[in-house]
């Protein structure tokens, strides 16, 4: 019986080997990449990398997978070291911020890129060079009760005007609700190749499937 | 008998290979790293020098190695579980990243160790005081691998409570208390103000000494430190360096590879006692 028996009889065999091959690229592990990349590695995924150049404050807690004792530590590190600890997984770390001149040095060889940064510039950075070298890209945000996951070839970076606002309302169930509509999105596409986009409203509890 | 020679080209061999392979280490703060080369243990000095924590080092000469990276967990992993386990609670700092502890369960420490005491654990990542660990022994030092998750966070909590109330350890009274505990405790309170005793630096000393199983003669100050003459339990006198504010070995009157400061007073004693000569 291994760590991931449940999630194997629902996926099958086959898919497990594919998530557990399939190198993904995180970039932000805040409240959507730190619970995604925990959810991804519990899922079976086995090669992960995590870019964050922030560090673990306390009023992150309440939303992100980090203990008080771990306040004033770079988030990707404890998070690489909390997912060791619990399945043995290994995820390589980068805490650097990622900019348009380290790019291409931070995300190559990555199959899927998965971009929940929380600021404009890094987004963009991000959409570009998936769109220059064809990496399938997927972007999930958040705004007060809604959140939205949104594959590369429609995304449209958001303006800039709340990169540097610290004072936002987020409610932890809708990031837990983000997080799990953003793992099954990956998941099916490592599965079988197909690109879906959702929003999400926590209001009126509801996940509905884009068409764009 | 193997031909000398041979031998000798074998160890050159591995001695100029060493220059070219990597290897990791656990490095306290102003000490030493090694490594074991065709069965010999070279010892070099950091670089640089304040580094604190696991590293992968490379020798760039017979004195010194380069520290190439922080080593991650999954290494340092590796590197630890060839080691047993102890389960310690944190009494208090002594240094940098090393802190006393003292054993959860003392019949397991006997057991498995044949004494009981507390020891200084080094590289201590996170944690409080009387914080439960698990702690891994490579025969001459405890390195720090984990806080401890079975434990039950309260009983650090009281204790510390207790502690900044300056409760006599007599007065020590919670559900689920042990002799372990009220041990912790005991030398938790030798380095809290407000427990001050008459003749306290004599006092300190005797009770450190006491406590890792020695005896003290006599002590002289010496500015920022003492030099203390003491007997382990089997009679044998020794004189060391004891810096004042921890207690750590300053000189321990023997040579411990430049690492002195790796030890207090109280773990002197096992240390000297363990000594083959």
């Amino acid at each position: 019986m291994s760590i991931f028996f449940h999630e194997q009889l629902y996926r099958s065999d086959a898919v497990m080997a594919k998530l557990k091959e399939f190198p993904v690229a995180i970039c932000g592990a805040g409240a959507l990449g730190g619970n995604l990349a925990e959810n991804l590695a519990r899922a079976g995924f086995g090669k992960l990398k995590v870019i964050e150049r922030d560090r673990i404050e306390e009023r992150n807690l309440s939303t992100q997978p980090y203990y008080r004792s771990d306040v004033g530590a770079f988030k990707a590190k404890i998070l690489a070291n909390n997912l060791y600890r619990a399945i043995a997984t290994k995820v390589e770390v980068e805490t650097k911020e990622l900019t348009v001149a380290n790019v291409v040095q931070l995300l190559k060889g990555s199959q899927l890129i998965v971009d929940v940064f929380d600021n404009s510039t890094s987004r963009r950075a991000v959409k570009d060079y998936a769109e220059q070298t064809k990496t399938p890209c997927l972007h999930a945000g958040l705004a007060a009760d809604y959140a939205e996951v949104i594959w590369n070839d429609v995304y449209r970076v958001p303006s800039d005007v709340n990169d540097d606002v610290c004072d936002y309302s987020l409610a932890r169930n809708l990031v837990m609700l983000t997080v799990a509509v953003t793992s099954e999105a990956i998941a099916s596409f490592v599965a079988i190749g197909k690109q879906h986009h959702y929003t999400i409203t926590l209001k009126d509890l509801s996940v509905q499937s884009l068409n764009l | 008998m193997q031909d000398i020679r041979k031998l000798l080209s074998q160890i050159a061999s591995a001695e100029a290979q060493l220059q070219s392979t990597q290897f990791l280490a656990p490095c306290v703060k102003g000490g030493k790293v090694r490594t074991r080369v065709a069965g010999m243990i070279y010892t070099f000095t950091p670089k640089p020098q304040k580094f604190e924590g696991w590293g992968i080092f490379q020798a760039v000469n017979a004195q010194t190695a380069m520290l190439i990276e922080e080593a991650d967990l999954p290494q340092i992993a590796a590197y630890l579980q060839n080691l047993p386990t102890i389960r310690l609670r944190l009494a208090y700092r002594l240094q940098h990243q090393t802190w006393l502890a003292y054993p959860v369960n003392e019949a397991d420490m006997r057991q498995r160790f044949k004494t009981i005491k507390p020891v200084p654990v080094h590289l201590v990542t996170e944690g409080i005081a009387f914080e439960q660990i698990i702690a891994r022994w490579n025969g001459n030092s405890c390195w720090f691998e984990e806080i401890d998750r079975r434990d039950d966070p309260a009983i650090a909590e009281t204790l510390q409570s207790n502690l900044k109330q300056l409760i006599p350890v007599e007065e020590l009274q919670f559900k689920g208390i042990t002799p372990e505990m009220r041990s912790l405790y005991d030398l938790a309170t030798q380095r809290t103000e407000g427990f001050a005793h008459p003749q306290r630096d004599e006092k300190r000393l005797r009770q450190a000494l006491k406590l890792g199983g020695g005896e003290l003669h006599q002590f002289q100050d010496r500015g920022d430190y003492w030099t203390v003459d003491w007997t382990t339990s089997d009679g044998v006198r020794h004189t060391s360096a004891i810096a004042k504010d921890d207690l750590t070995v300053v000189s321990s009157g023997i040579c411990l590879s430049g690492r002195d400061h790796d030890f207090d007073l109280q773990s002197l004693v096992g240390v000297m006692e363990d000594r083959e000569w």
